[in-house]
């Protein structure tokens, strides 16, 4: 949870403002997102090129079976669409001898269609992988996607990283993140690098 | 006995609280924000579980969130008054207790 710079550390420092956070733990999705798992600007015109992608990815960089990973997130899109709207999707697919949740985030070059309950197309992805039985982890982080996701402030920050490393501080303090673009910002009004 | 995946969610103002329960398992409390991503993030996780799916709501929003999230197969959906429940894991219990 460390700011990433001296305002930021200024805000951190006001008496009273973070009360509600407690020591160095991360959230829960930031335990389990590495930046090696982050991808910026991917350039994917469908669903399933990306799924192609998140499977290759999955392979190289965890050792877990490409065709499984990818049939399995296209199977879970059948059942229905895992776009939240607002631009956001949660893919998510369960994988045998899978010992912890991973967790991956996409951010596209270009948004795609995604059958989005608002009809928007998707830039912001994450991925879920989840071990057979683990449903209550599984449920704290779409709770805590949906949480983070539904907050304006933190989707805007996520916009302005230029690098994995970046992406994965925001993550990291998040709900902090939140609150520092709040106070900067308080209009909430953003004008984003990258049109959509 | 019951395999059924049975969830309690309370609609506040700003949140969903929610709890889930199955046989033979401990309960898990969350929160999900009470808006479209929330809504949609909880119809994401209901529609992955390989299990029936059981739920009481109560609270604010309790009819149109039942009404979202009950618009399936293998769901069974209770509207609850806050006067017999309105906790999410005393609703995830009412329920249970409703197979």
């Amino acid at each position: 949870m460390i700011p990433s710079s001296s305002n930021e550390r200024q805000l951190a420092m006001k008496p009273g403002l973070f009360r509600h956070m407690k020591g160095p733990a991360l959230n829960t999705i930031a335990n389990y997102l590495s930046p090696e798992d982050i991808r910026l600007d991917l350039d994917v015109s469908s669903r399933r090129e990306l799924f192609d992608f998140v499977g290759r990815q999955m392979e190289l960089g965890h050792a877990l079976p490409l065709k499984s990973i990818t049939l399995g997130l296209s199977r879970r899109e059948q059942v229905g669409s895992t776009g939240l709207g607002q631009g956001v999707a949660i893919p998510h697919t369960r994988v045998t001898h899978l010992n912890r949740i991973l967790v991956s985030y996409i951010r596209l070059k270009s948004a795609i269609h995604f059958d989005a309950p608002d009809g928007l197309p998707v830039t912001d992805i994450v991925v879920l992988l989840v071990p057979k039985q683990a449903d209550e982890d599984h449920l704290k982080v779409l709770a805590e996607a949906a949480q983070m996701f539904a907050d304006r402030h933190f989707r805007a920050r996520l916009q302005e990283c230029g690098d994995a490393l970046e992406v994965k501080r925001v993550f990291d303090a998040w709900p902090m993140t939140a609150a520092i673009m709040a106070l900067k910002n308080p209009t909430g009004i953003f004008i984003h690098r990258r049109e959509m | 006995m019951s395999s059924d995946l049975c969830i309690g969610i309370s609609s506040k103002n700003e949140v969903l609280e929610l709890a889930a329960m199955e046989h033979g398992r401990p309960a898990v409390a969350v929160t999900f924000p009470a808006t479209g991503i929330g809504l949609e993030a909880i119809k994401v996780f209901l529609a992955g579980s390989a299990n029936p799916v059981r739920l009481a709501v109560a609270g604010v929003a309790a009819l149109s969130v039942a009404l979202a999230l009950g618009n399936s197969l293998q769901r069974e959906v209770f509207i609850v008054s806050a006067a017999t429940a309105d906790q999410p894991l005393a609703l995830a219990q009412y329920a249970m207790r409703s197979s």
